[in-house]
């Protein structure tokens, strides 16, 4: 039987401000699931709350029946955190003690990064592929990425895309965030729909296609009447 | 700490010392032996102190708050798996090694108890995030520069009851009135430590002298607003030392106006450089404390104010 990370009934709020409200959610091993959501509808703050550097209000989060800790997660930011005049190299050894076997020379055949020179010297996206370099450093089972794909070119995105499904198929857990439907529908194995601090829906890959037509039609239908009265 | 900490730990240790060696490197060796003589002739004035022990304490601890509540990578040490609160006490105690050494060498062994507690104790407290809130906020005055918009946001507002408290105490301590000021400017100094994008500079000022008599004048401005009350309750109640406090005022200004040339002197597009705001703010006041250093002072301003000039000229205004 696979492993399951299972979220029940998650509130947490900011000051009084409620963000997610009785969130539920199973999320299966060995398969890449996506968080889809509008921007400020909590999908970071989800995934600071599986990474352990938030506590909900209240409800659990559970992998194998027990409680989450956070040594079982490797989280890539958003924005990842860099200390100043480090190389890339001493970057990524900072995950690889946590793990002697991360072979970082030959992850370094695909990802072609700099090594030996100061992160500072790296473009965004360079440095983003040495954030997901250090998450697959760490080999942990739950994988939480925040919009992994900023910033990335078309190859890098390719690579990444791969890397990913290939680690699922090894049984790692991946959860993601997106805004952009494309990118979830492309790669992932299920999208759940964050709205109004909750899960709304799942959304399995055989509907993927349907469910993209109507996904928020009126709303966006509504904006751009908006901005066409606007322009 | 178990074992599985201490490699990692080990390892960040040295990063830092490798950074460290990094950022003298780039600063050059030159200036950073003149900053080293210039620690040392502070250290002899202070050790020469009769209330030495206790000032090293106080400083030392004020050193390590400072660097706690401005950390921003407790969530990286986390994520690596390592116990965050298990590094700090190790880095705070290490930072305060050359501290501890002198208290030693002067036997003040409570001093050193309490600077190594104290070092504990400090990496032990929580390190707010406000990055979260959703809070809405009221939009504040646009004469404020930003700078002081974003730096009194961020530091919650703290300057204000500085300045209460400085109100309420100078009548009873001229002393304790000045402390007051000076932890005032050190605040306002930390104002600028983000360095904004080249547009929203252009459309401020049409040149780079312009824009930094602009930013200059903004800031002693702001500084005098923000101080302006304590000063002059400071010259009405003792007029006396009315001249102490007049020099003292202007070297204030000196410490503000010296940060905001050395934010463009070293000015790179929408990063953060509280690293070099902190060092150059360090020397100021080094140059300060040590009268005969005075002088160095005005030519730091100057070869600053030279330098962002430089800057701005070839790094935003060349192309635009």
């Amino acid at each position: 039987m696979r492993s399951m990370l299972s979220i029940e009934q998650l509130y947490f709020s900011y000051k009084n401000e409620p963000v997610l409200e009785a969130l539920s959610v199973d999320l299966q091993q060995g398969n890449i699931h996506g968080i889809l959501g509008p921007n400020g509808s909590g999908k970071t703050t989800l995934l600071h709350i599986l990474a352990g550097r938030l506590a909900p209000d209240s409800g659990r989060v559970t992998f194998n029946g027990e409680l989450l800790m956070h040594r079982s997660v490797a989280y890539l930011e958003t924005n990842p955190h860099f200390y100043p005049l480090i190389t890339g190299r001493e970057y990524l050894n900072l995950f690889a003690l946590q793990n002697p076997d991360f072979s970082l020379d030959k992850w370094n055949e695909l990802f072609d990064l700099p090594l030996n020179r100061l992160i500072e010297t790296y473009s965004s996206g360079m440095k983003k592929k040495l954030a997901i370099m250090g998450v697959i450093a760490l080999d942990r089972p739950v994988m939480l990425l925040d919009e992994p794909f900023n910033n990335l070119d078309v190859d890098a995105n390719q690579l990444i895309s791969k890397v990913l499904q290939l680690l699922a198929e090894k049984g790692k857990l991946v959860l993601m965030t997106s805004h952009v439907i494309e990118i979830l529908t492309a790669m992932t194995h299920y999208i759940h729909v964050l709205d109004n601090g909750s899960i709304k829906e799942t959304v399995p890959p055989q509907a993927f296609n349907t469910w993209k037509k109507s996904y928020r039609a009126d709303e966006i239908q509504s904006q751009i009447d908006k901005a066409r009265d606007l322009l | 700490m178990d074992r599985t900490d201490l490699y990692p730990i080990g390892y960040l240790l040295l990063l830092r010392l490798k950074i460290g060696i990094r950022f003298l490197k780039a600063l050059g060796w030159i200036r950073s032996i003149v900053i080293l003589m210039m620690l040392l002739t502070f250290l002899t004035q202070v050790l020469a102190e009769e209330h030495a022990a206790l000032f090293l304490t106080a400083f030392g601890l004020i050193v390590i708050l400072g660097i706690h509540f401005n950390r921003k990578d407790q969530h990286f040490v986390q994520s690596l798996g390592v116990g965050k609160h298990h590094l700090f006490i190790v880095e705070y105690i290490l930072i305060s090694f050359l501290v501890i050494i002198l208290l030693a060498w002067l036997g003040a062994w409570l001093c050193v108890f309490l600077l190594i507690c104290g070092s504990a104790a400090i990496a032990l407290l929580p390190i707010f995030d406000s990055a979260n809130s959703t809070e809405e906020v009221r939009s504040l005055p646009l004469f404020l520069p930003f700078e002081w918009i974003s730096g009194l946001r961020r530091q919650k507002w703290m300057p204000i009851p500085l300045v209460v408290i400085a109100l309420i105490i100078a009548p009873f301590y001229l002393f304790a009135g000045w402390i007051f000021l000076f932890l005032l400017t050190m605040t306002v100094a930390q104002f600028y430590t983000h360095c904004e994008s080249i547009s929203f500079i252009l459309f401020q000022q049409d040149s780079p002298a312009a824009f930094l008599s602009h930013k200059i004048r903004q800031g002693v401005g702001g500084y005098s607003l923000l101080t302006g009350l304590v000063w002059i309750k400071i010259m009405v109640l003792y007029p006396a030392e009315a001249f102490g406090s007049l020099l003292f005022l202007l070297a204030d200004l000196l410490l503000v106006i010296t940060v905001i040339a050395g934010k463009y002197a070293f000015y790179r597009e929408n990063t953060s450089i509280e690293v070099m705001n902190g060092t150059i703010f360090g020397i100021a006041c080094l140059c300060l404390l040590v009268p005969y250093l005075l002088p160095v002072l005005i030519l730091l301003f100057i070869w600053l104010f030279w330098r962002a000039g430089k800057r701005l000229k070839y790094e935003v205004y060349a192309f635009h």
